[in-house]
């Protein structure tokens, strides 16, 4: 249930397999998608999160923690005295070490962060997911991305014809 | 934050949750996300991370650099329908992998500077005709460095990002191009989108069409080494209340530059080296940043607009440093930075 400490509003989270994750109403709405079902007056209770287990979730809400506008929500990085700069400094050194995980955390981090519309993570995990894939050949990225060739061979030929410059 | 993780009644949950497919709301006040089947597979979770659906393959695509983006179309179906869709088009040398370092030093290497015009149009050409025309919101032509494009190409291109309903435009020419290219203003505005939001032009001729409403959408105009005369800028200022930063640089048609009143979002206003300049009367209430620089005297009123908080006049005109400081400055008392007089 939806509590009140210290002053601040709390929502719960509940995943899937049967876990409870009390956090801030400000952390939450970093996600667009809960902020969209608080601003209509819907989470005044709790919200099921269907779709992610509670181990993806308890990444997503430390992601949200750490991004949350600086308010005291984040502990010592939301000091008045840090110049935001170094606040941004700051959380470009949290994100790189967030995102060291393996692929399939990675994609579902991906999924979540699409589903709960959380801009901020779905671009660092997109831009982690590019970065990896960067220098690729094409079957490595197929196998990376684990997507099918569906070209005829005539039609990878064309398409690859018309898109030679790229790979000069 | 307080973090708490609980585990209550899991055994119960997760029977219910069977029973109710995860739509269940556990709360009294029914209150849950929807399903999406992309993620049904698993009960307990997201689909494994072994594959993604399609519209984040799109998202990453979107993300990723022109180069890579074209090259990822070879993939699948998937990524080639997300680069017909491509949304930010930066086209130049450097993007499309045609750097060749030093070479304009070279006299022997004429030639080869030819071919990589050349080939820069082709490449040009073929992303352009080959996109599908929905999507595209950013345009920008690097084609500075091309002493010749054939107009008809630079019309062809710029249709198909009208007509796919283009918001920011950038189209940087050469300097030394033999014939000036007169920029199409009818085909942008034959759809029935006005769109253009941020409009950036180098080396043209800009002929604004005094058509009312054409330019509503305008946020940001700059125009560097372009012809347009002042009565052209003033009809074309007059209908662009939206304008927020105006930047114009050796426009040597220009000797007035009237600023409606109307423009109350216009807080840039940037004027260099316009040679032909004479006088800048500005109505918009709202400018904070006022930059000019050049060589001739030029007549400066701001009206009512007395919100100038930066200013920066740079000039080798020892009369206009005289005129800056005894008329003009007396009349911006709001300028809070040292503006900066050079001469």
């Amino acid at each position: 249930m939806a509590t009140r400490e210290a002053g601040k509003k709390m929502i719960m989270l509940k995943s899937p397999d049967g876990m409870e994750f009390e956090v801030e109403e400000a952390v939450a709405m970093e996600s667009q998608t809960i902020r969209k079902m608080i601003e209509d007056d819907c989470a005044d209770t709790a919200i099921l999160i269907p779709n992610i287990n509670s181990k993806i979730l308890s990444r997503v809400i430390e992601y949200c923690n750490k991004h949350v506008p600086t308010t005291g929500a984040t502990g010592a990085a939301a000091s008045d005295t840090v110049a935001p700069a170094a606040l941004a400094e700051d959380l470009k050194i949290w994100d790189a070490e967030f995102i060291k995980v393996n692929r399939a955390t990675r994609f579902d981090l991906i999924q979540a962060a699409s589903y709960l519309n959380i801009k901020g993570l779905l671009d660092l995990t997109s831009q982690t997911t590019i970065d990896t894939i960067s220098d690729n050949s094409l079957e490595e990225i197929r196998s990376f991305l684990s997507t099918k060739n569906d070209y005829l061979p005539e039609e990878e030929q064309t398409i690859r014809r018309e898109n030679q410059w790229a790979f000069q | 934050m307080r973090l708490m993780s609980r585990k209550r009644h899991r055994q119960r949950r997760r029977r219910r949750t069977r029973h109710d497919g995860l739509i269940a709301s556990f709360c009294k006040k029914k209150c849950s996300l929807r399903q999406q089947d992309d993620y049904s597979q698993s009960a307990a979770g997201l689909r494994p991370g072994l594959d993604l659906p399609e519209d984040i393959y799109r998202h990453i695509h979107a993300l990723m650099p022109l180069r890579d983006a074209a090259r990822a179309a070879c993939v699948s179906h998937t990524f080639l329908q997300s680069w017909r869709r491509y949304r930010n088009l930066t086209l130049s040398k450097e993007t499309l992998g045609l750097n060749v370092n030093g070479i304009d030093k070279d006299e022997m290497a004429r030639d080869l500077i030819s071919k990589v015009d050349g080939d820069l149009i082709s490449k040009v050409d073929g992303i352009l005709k080959n996109h599908s025309g929905v999507g595209m919101k950013k345009l920008e032509l690097n084609l500075y460095c091309c002493r010749k494009v054939d107009h008809c190409y630079l019309n062809s291109w710029l249709r198909i990002a009208f007509r796919a309903g283009i918001e920011e435009l950038t189209m940087l020419l050469s300097l030394t191009s033999e014939a000036k290219y007169n920029f199409p203003c009818s085909l942008l505005f034959s759809g029935s989108e006005k769109s253009i939001r941020h409009l950036k032009l180098s080396s043209c001729v800009f002929r604004p069409i005094a058509e009312l409403d054409c330019w509503r959408r305008l946020k940001e105009l700059l125009l560097t080494n372009v012809l347009i005369t002042s009565d052209e800028l003033e009809c074309l200022l007059s209908t662009s209340s939206m304008l927020e930063l105006l930047w114009l640089f050796r426009c040597k048609e220009i000797v007035r530059v009237k600023i409606p009143c109307q423009l109350q979002r216009l807080s840039f206003l940037r004027v260099g080296e316009c040679r032909k300049l004479q006088e800048i009367e500005s109505n918009a209430p709202n400018i904070s940043t006022f930059d000019i620089s050049g060589s001739n005297l030029v007549r400066i009123s701001f009206g009512g607009a007395l919100q100038v908080k930066n200013m920066r006049i740079c000039s080798y005109q020892p009369n206009f440093i005289w005129y800056t400081r005894t008329k003009l400055m007396p009349s911006v008392p709001n300028v809070e930075t040292p503006s900066r007089i050079l001469v």
